[in-house]
């Protein structure tokens, strides 16, 4: 299809549907916008997208996004290296620290096992996490993989390979706070049930 | 629009957008099957549980535009819980799951690859652990092979695949179709044939999948992935992301 837009606000178009959540309609009426505002408004946007580019890389120990060698959670002294949570990607270690329970240090696998997309723990950082438990002296393990199959399953393949060495907690998985019972999926509930402890 | 309503198994749940979800299903009348479920991936969704991968549904779907159906109700049959609770189990239902996925055609009738899978994620739930990796479990197995058999693709284990011949059957080739003897196995680049390997597909053909873990031993379980997934590559262009590399 022959553009009227020059090529310059296509190639903007083109880049801001490649996003997420944002369709072809969307990116046009995002790419308008910007060029309706005054231009230091998208200049100071387009600064932010390239300093990023620029100046992350992934943390040398725990592998979330980093200026310089460490991450702020892994330069931060404060925090205990001896409990590592280990999440998914980086995204998942922004909702555990608003909760702002957690005074440890993180470990980002890059992924789950997911037998259906040939991922295996050799495709995980998983020898990473190994050595930094041996060199930390690691004595708590909290897994806070997504509860999805492939999440679970990779919780349950870390528990089983540090089991005798550490404790191993998980992220409690079951019914959300303030719902009821009638309203719970089967699954959640089948899983709490099977997950049941004794009080 | 036309409502669909069918009993499916949830084969793969892949993220779409800001919260929903696009999944692809197994049904006994229809084969494999998309759909997208709006809003599944948000914490408020009583949906999201559901629709996840090894749970048995009662759904019913609108058609749209293209072959992604909408999801419009879903209610559990069987939410494998059990696979849930132990590691092997979940990754040996994700390797039935990604044979389901990648074996069975869209738009079809499935009802016996359907019955199949279903009964086999019902078996793994309540297994045990075996120190094998999980994708030469014997009910993974088992699956492969009854899926070869669907398939039309059993191989040829009791003559020789290439001249007909009686046995010993000594190489296997997938291109002729089986074992093959030691005058047709010079030169045909067929590699070893594994007797047990061969006697253990026989097994878990005859047998019902219930009885796959007296069917085939752990020695001869890496024979049995292999020969099955050589017919796979060669007849239907399929190798398993889940199964030991060829
Ligand atoms: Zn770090
Ligand atoms: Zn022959």
């Amino acid at each position: 299809m022959a553009s009227i837009l020059t090529p310059s606000v296509d190639a903007l178009v083109t880049e801001l549907a490649r996003l997420p959540g944002i369709g072809p309609r969307s990116a046009q009426r995002l790419a308008f916008h910007l060029l309706r505002m005054p231009s230091e408004r998208p200049q100071a946007l387009a600064d932010a997208i390239a300093a990023v580019v620029d100046r992350i890389t992934p943390c040398t120990q725990c592998f979330s996004f980093a200026e310089g060698d460490l991450c702020p959670v892994c330069a931060d002294t404060r925090r205990d290296p001896t409990v590592i949570c280990v999440v998914e990607e980086p995204s998942a270690i922004m909702s555990i620290e608003r909760t702002h329970e957690f005074r440890g240090r993180y470990h980002v696998l890059g992924g789950a096992l997911s037998p259906i997309d040939g991922v295996d723990p050799e495709d995980l950082r998983i020898v990473e996490l190994d050595q930094r438990i041996e060199r930390d002296g690691v004595t708590e393990l909290v897994i806070a993989t997504n509860p999805t199959m492939s999440g679970e399953a990779t919780a349950l393949f870390l528990a089983d390979r540090v089991r005798d060495r550490l404790k191993v907690t998980r992220l409690a998985s079951g019914l959300p706070v303030g719902a009821d019972l009638e309203h719970a999926d089967e699954l959640t509930l089948g899983r709490a049930y099977l997950g049941r402890r004794e009080i | 629009m036309a409502l669909i309503e069918t009993e499916a198994v949830v084969l793969r749940t892949l993220k779409y957008g800001e919260s929903d979800a696009i999944l692809t299903l197994l049904t006994p009348g229809m084969g494999r099957i998309s759909a997208i479920a709006k809003g599944a991936r948000k914490p408020t969704s009583k949906q999201g549980g559901r629709l996840q991968p090894g749970v048995r549904l009662n759904l019913s779907a609108a058609e749209g535009r293209g072959d992604l159906l909408t999801l419009r109700s879903a209610q559990v049959v069987d939410a494998g819980a059990g696979l849930w609770m132990d590691g092997y189990r979940l990754r040996a239902a994700g390797s039935v799951l990604e044979i389901a996925m990648r074996v069975v055609p869209e738009q079809v009738d499935a009802e016996a690859p359907y019955n199949l899978i279903t009964r086999a994620l019902a078996l793994i739930a309540r297994t045990t652990a075996l120190d094998t990796p999980p994708r030469l479990d014997p009910y993974v197995l088992g699956v492969q092979a009854k899926l070869l058999a669907v398939s039309g693709l059993v191989p040829q284990l009791g003559s020789c695949a290439a001249c007909g011949g009686p046995p010993p059957l000594v190489g296997f080739s997938a291109a002729a179709g089986g074992g093959v003897c030691p005058s047709c196995v010079i030169g045909s680049g067929a590699e070893t044939l594994d007797p047990a390997a061969a006697d253990a597909l026989v097994a878990l053909l005859a047998r019902p999948l219930a009885e796959a873990p007296d069917a085939v031993s752990a020695a001869a379980a890496p024979g049995v992935e292999r020969i099955a997934a050589l017919m796979l590559r060669e007849h239907l262009g399929v190798t398993l992301r889940s199964g030991t590399p060829l």
